[in-house]
């Protein structure tokens, strides 16, 4: 799959192109709203896993203006932000699945293969 | 002897008296307040007629001279039931004298005027023979035989002078004189001393007397008891005579009631008086004895002058005359204060109520006393000659005597009444006057015989109802004190008690006022003081007792009428008062229960934000937390499971593991700090030079700004600051790392002096801060970009504990500024809040 | 300390009301001293004492 990683943390970028380029997916990192915007103007993508905590434009706005993309992707929302309001909102933009840090690599690779298998 | 020597001395001694009364008032009001001044102040009652009187009695009496000094022991053993009582009604009712005490106890408006009128002149003869004791003794030293009169004027002017000086310095409610009673004491001593001196010289130089009687058989009665039955009477008379007068002389009250500082002197007094008196009195017979043998013409009353200059020796007649004039001086001062006293009180006051003179009640005083001895040297000059000094004074023992039957029925009985004790003081006046007070005008010229016989042989004068034999004092005292007695008793049994007298009340305001207006404003101060906390009819009760003091019972009550009202009926007042203060109960605890239920809610409301903030702060942390928590337990994760990486992969991952951690302590490192300021951990101050800190603390976030690719500047003046290193540190690398990261590519930090404070500027060309957060930038938790929260509030307390201040500033980016006071003056651990 | 007060005043009025006429002869007695005086004054210190014990230790 050809996957999306938003998240401002060079720390939380690192491992996960580690973990996903191991797991045989193609991974493309951004680190502010714009520049994943920017990537997705550029091509499409399977899959965004989107940190909502992000400068400049947060996470939601980011997730919003990508459903309304023509080949918008699934999305996977990471964020240290647990709130049940943040989940709901999420989803209810159309986020696919959502997930608290900190996280095991475990859940999210299988998380990641759920959605690789929606294909 | 040089009259020029003795009038000297005679002043020096005086001189040195008053300097010991100033002492007494001053530095020395601790030796005041022992029992063995009170002891010794006692002894004015021995007075002229001691020193000089008693040598005199028993050379031609015998020993008819001692029992004035037994009966004051025998009254003293008895002070639990006496003194002590007297002491405490004088405490509480403020009582200067036995007036006010009949006053008190009986209420008769007529009682403490008359007392206080026949005081005044029963005891003219009592002053009297002070002056002619002093005159004679000059005259004699002087070797001239001199009308007594020419002396005596000028001695009466000057013991008044000095009563004033010593009496009347100034208004005293409570009627203390500390100074007085010092010069009295000292003066006691003095007298003491000088007759043992003379006694102990005269025998020593001429032996023991009593062999030599022998050969004088003339002398013998003197060593014997009195003969028959009269003698017995009149030894027992003597003893039970002065045993009344020690109780109610008016100068023998203000010395042991109202002088008295403290209760207990009464346990040393009750023995060490008695014991001076014995002491005092063991020179008498010798003396007496060797005056008779040796001066057989010469006046009995001048034997302690006169031995000594027989002698040849000069300066022991010097100090017999020294002695004398003592005793006689204090007697006057303090029984002329005593009577002023008196005459303010129940004479004067009334009147000068009446005449809205009260202002100078001072000026009055001093009136009395110079009338008063004025009046001595009249009764000087009218009867003086004719008697002995001893029989003199016991005229005044026997007219003090009167106020017994009132004053110790009134102590003891409570069946006494107003009635009786009038009828009683009236009946032993005019008895008292019949047999001794007008005889001895008479006898001195100055009434016609009539008085001396009487119009009818039962009625005679010196022997009523036939009764002959005995001697006058003796007769007079018996007479007297019986009719005193029985109409005192009869009359009370055959008149009711009346009502207690209705009771007033009145505002404190009206009450201080009063007296201001006749005290003076201490008066008022201490008044206003001591009823502050008292229901209105206690406090008119209190300002009736300090009027009291000062003007009298019977003025203060006429006082009082003017700004009091009636309390009312006891029953009544009693419900009354009850139900007023069940209300205020009931209202003080409904004020209670609602400030208590206010404190309450406020309770509840803070402890509703702190546990707000509590969470919030858990929250935060918690929130802080989890991202380089992720990054951690994922960074580990791939390396254990990945063995067979890259050494740069490796390498790669575990640095950023290492920074990760960093992170996660510098958290908790913040959020320690943020709990130490809450709980207020003082500054620790030292000299800083806060240019290596700046450097210091650029050093330290180096790696990051590297990591970030951010070019760090620096622009650093010199500077010196007295405060604490640490928290200027942890403000530096707050700021920076705040800076860093939001900078895009330059951090800039700037240390400059300017007044007295050091500033820092951080700039970072970041993004700033936008407008909506510029107000809450400083506020917790506010991170908007990936920070903790607190780093910048963090810094904002900090700066404020040290006394500085910070801000951000306008422009391009963000800059934050902050100064540091040179020296830290004001300290405040916890910061603003 | 009231009960005996009132009886050491008893004793000395005792002493000092004492009809020593009757008792004593001659206006000289021991040592050359007159006994009256010698009575009335150590009957007076007696007392003295006696307070002095009874009325100090309080």
């Amino acid at each position: 799959m050809r996957i999306l990683v938003v998240d401002d943390e060079e720390s939380i970028l690192v491992p996960l192109e580690f973990l996903l380029k191991k797991a045989g997916h193609e991974v493309v990192l951004a680190r502010t709203g714009e520049e994943a915007l920017e990537a997705l103007s550029r091509g499409a993508f399977d899959l965004m896993v989107l940190d909502l905590m992000l400068p400049g434009m947060d996470g939601f706005a980011v997730l919003e203006r990508a459903k309304a993309l023509s080949q918008r992707p699934k999305v996977l929302v990471l964020t240290a932000r647990g709130r049940e309001a943040d989940r709901a909102k999420a989803l209810a933009l159309g986020a696919e699945a959502f997930m608290a840090k900190p996280f095991g690599i475990q859940d999210l690779l299988s998380q990641v293969e759920e959605l690789a298998g929606g294909r | 002897m040089n009259p020029l020597l003795l009038l000297l001395s005679l002043f020096l001694y005086l001189g040195l008296l008053f300097l010991v009364a100033l002492l007494g008032e001053g530095r020395g009001r601790f030796l005041v307040q022992s029992p063995w001044a009170y002891t010794l102040s006692l002894a004015v009652y021995a007075t002229a007629w001691t020193f000089m009187g008693s040598v005199g009695r028993a050379a031609m009496e015998g020993a008819s001279f001692l029992p004035i000094y037994l009966g004051p022991t025998l009254v003293l053993l008895l002070w639990p039931f006496l003194h002590e009582k007297l002491l405490s009604l004088a405490r509480a009712h403020r009582l200067t004298s036995w007036a006010d005490f009949l006053y008190l106890r009986f209420g008769h408006g007529l009682l403490g005027p008359l007392a206080a009128a026949f005081l005044v002149v029963g005891l003219l003869p009592y002053l009297a023979l002070q002056l002619k004791a002093i005159a004679q003794a000059f005259l004699f030293l002087r070797g001239e035989e001199e009308p007594l009169t020419d002396i005596a004027l000028p001695t009466a002017l000057l013991l008044a002078l000095f009563a004033i000086l010593f009496g009347t310095r100034r208004l005293d409610p409570s009627e203390r004189h500390q100074g007085l009673v010092l010069a009295v004491a000292f003066e006691s001593f003095v007298k003491l001393l000088a007759l043992l001196l003379v006694g102990g010289v005269v025998l020593w130089q001429l032996g023991n007397p009593f062999p030599r009687v022998q050969g004088h058989p003339e002398l013998l009665p003197l060593l014997l008891p009195q003969e028959g039955l009269t003698g017995y009477l009149e030894w027992a008379s003597l003893m039970v005579l002065s045993g009344l007068a020690f109780l109610f002389l008016p100068r023998q009250f203000h010395v042991s009631v109202v002088e008295n500082t403290d209760p207990r002197h009464l346990h040393l007094a009750a023995w060490a008086f008695p014991l001076y008196l014995l002491f005092i009195n063991l020179p008498v017979l010798p003396l007496a004895l060797w005056g008779r043998l040796l001066l057989p013409e010469g006046n009995p009353d001048l034997y302690v002058l006169a031995l000594p200059l027989e002698l040849g020796s000069a300066p022991l007649a010097l100090l017999a005359f020294l002695g004398g004039v003592s005793a006689a001086t204090a007697m006057v001062v303090v029984e002329s204060l005593a009577l002023s006293i008196l005459i303010s009180n129940h004479l004067l006051s009334p009147l000068l109520l009446r005449f809205r003179a009260l202002g100078s009640l001072l000026l009055w005083r001093r009136i009395s006393i110079l009338a008063v001895m004025l009046l001595a040297y009249l009764y000087f000059r009218l009867a003086g000659e004719a008697y002995a000094l001893v029989a003199m004074g016991l005229i005044s023992f026997v007219a003090v005597a009167q106020l017994a039957p009132a004053g110790l029925l009134g102590l003891f009985w409570k069946g006494a009444t107003p009635q009786g004790a009038l009828a009683g003081l009236l009946g032993g006046i005019v008895i008292w006057a019949y047999t001794l007070f007008l005889p001895a005008l008479a006898r001195s010229g100055w009434l016609p015989s009539f008085f001396l016989e009487g119009p009818h042989p039962l009625l005679s004068p010196e022997g009523l109802l036939g009764i002959r034999g005995l001697d006058p004092v003796t007769h007079g005292f018996l007479a007297s004190l019986t009719l005193n007695l029985a109409l005192t008793l009869g009359v009370s049994l055959f008149t009711r008690r009346e009502a207690l007298q209705e009771e007033r009340t009145g505002e404190v305001e009206e009450l201080a006022a009063l007296l201001r207006r006749v005290l003076g404003p201490e008066a008022e101060e201490s008044f206003r003081h001591q009823a502050r906390a008292l229901p209105g009819r206690e406090a008119a009760g209190l300002a009736e007792t300090l009027l009291a003091g000062s003007v009298g019972p019977a003025t203060a009550k006429l006082l009082l009428l003017s700004v009091t009202r009636e309390a009312p009926p006891e029953a009544l007042r009693e419900e009354v008062e009850e139900a007023a203060r069940e209300s205020r109960e009931l209202r003080a605890y409904a004020q209670a229960l609602e400030e208590a239920r206010k404190e309450l809610a406020e309770a509840y409301e803070r402890l509703k934000a702190l546990d707000q903030a509590k969470d919030e702060l858990l929250a935060a942390v918690s929130h802080e937390l989890k991202t380089p928590l992720t990054a951690v337990r994922a960074l580990a994760e791939i390396l254990e499971a990945n063995p067979d990486l890259s050494e740069e992969e490796r390498g790669r991952f575990v640095s950023l593991l290492a920074k990760e951690t960093a992170r996660l302590s510098r958290l908790v490192e913040e959020i320690l700090a943020y709990t130490r300021l809450q709980a207020g951990v003082p500054l620790a101050r030292s000299p800083t030079d806060l240019r290596a800190l700046a450097e210091e603390a650029l050093a330290l976030v180096e790696p990051l700004a590297r990591e970030r690719g951010i070019t760090m500047e620096s622009h650093l003046a010199g500077v010196q600051a007295l405060t604490d290193r640490d928290r200027v540190l942890q403000v530096l690398l707050n700021l920076l790392h705040n800076a860093l990261r939001h900078a895009r590519s330059r951090v800039r930090l700037e240390l400059t002096l300017t007044n007295r404070e050091a500033l820092f500027r951080v700039f970072d060309d970041g993004p700033g801060v936008p407008p909506q957060a510029r107000a809450l930038v400083f506020e917790p938790f506010q991170s908007f970009s990936g920070g903790t929260g607190l780093g910048l509030f963090l810094a904002r307390r900090l700066v404020e504990s040290l006394g500085g201040r910070i801000w951000l500033e306008e422009g391009e980016g963000a800059t934050f500024a902050f100064t540091l006071p040179l020296e830290v003056e004001h300290e405040d651990s916890g910061g603003g809040r | 300390m009231k009960e005996r007060s009132f009886a050491l005043f008893l004793l000395a009025l005792f002493l000092f009301l004492f009809p020593v006429s009757l008792v004593v002869p001659s206006p000289l007695g021991p040592w050359g001293l007159p006994p009256l005086y010698l009575y009335l004054y150590g009957s007076w210190g007696l007392v003295v004492l006696l307070a002095l014990l009874l009325f100090h230790r309080p």
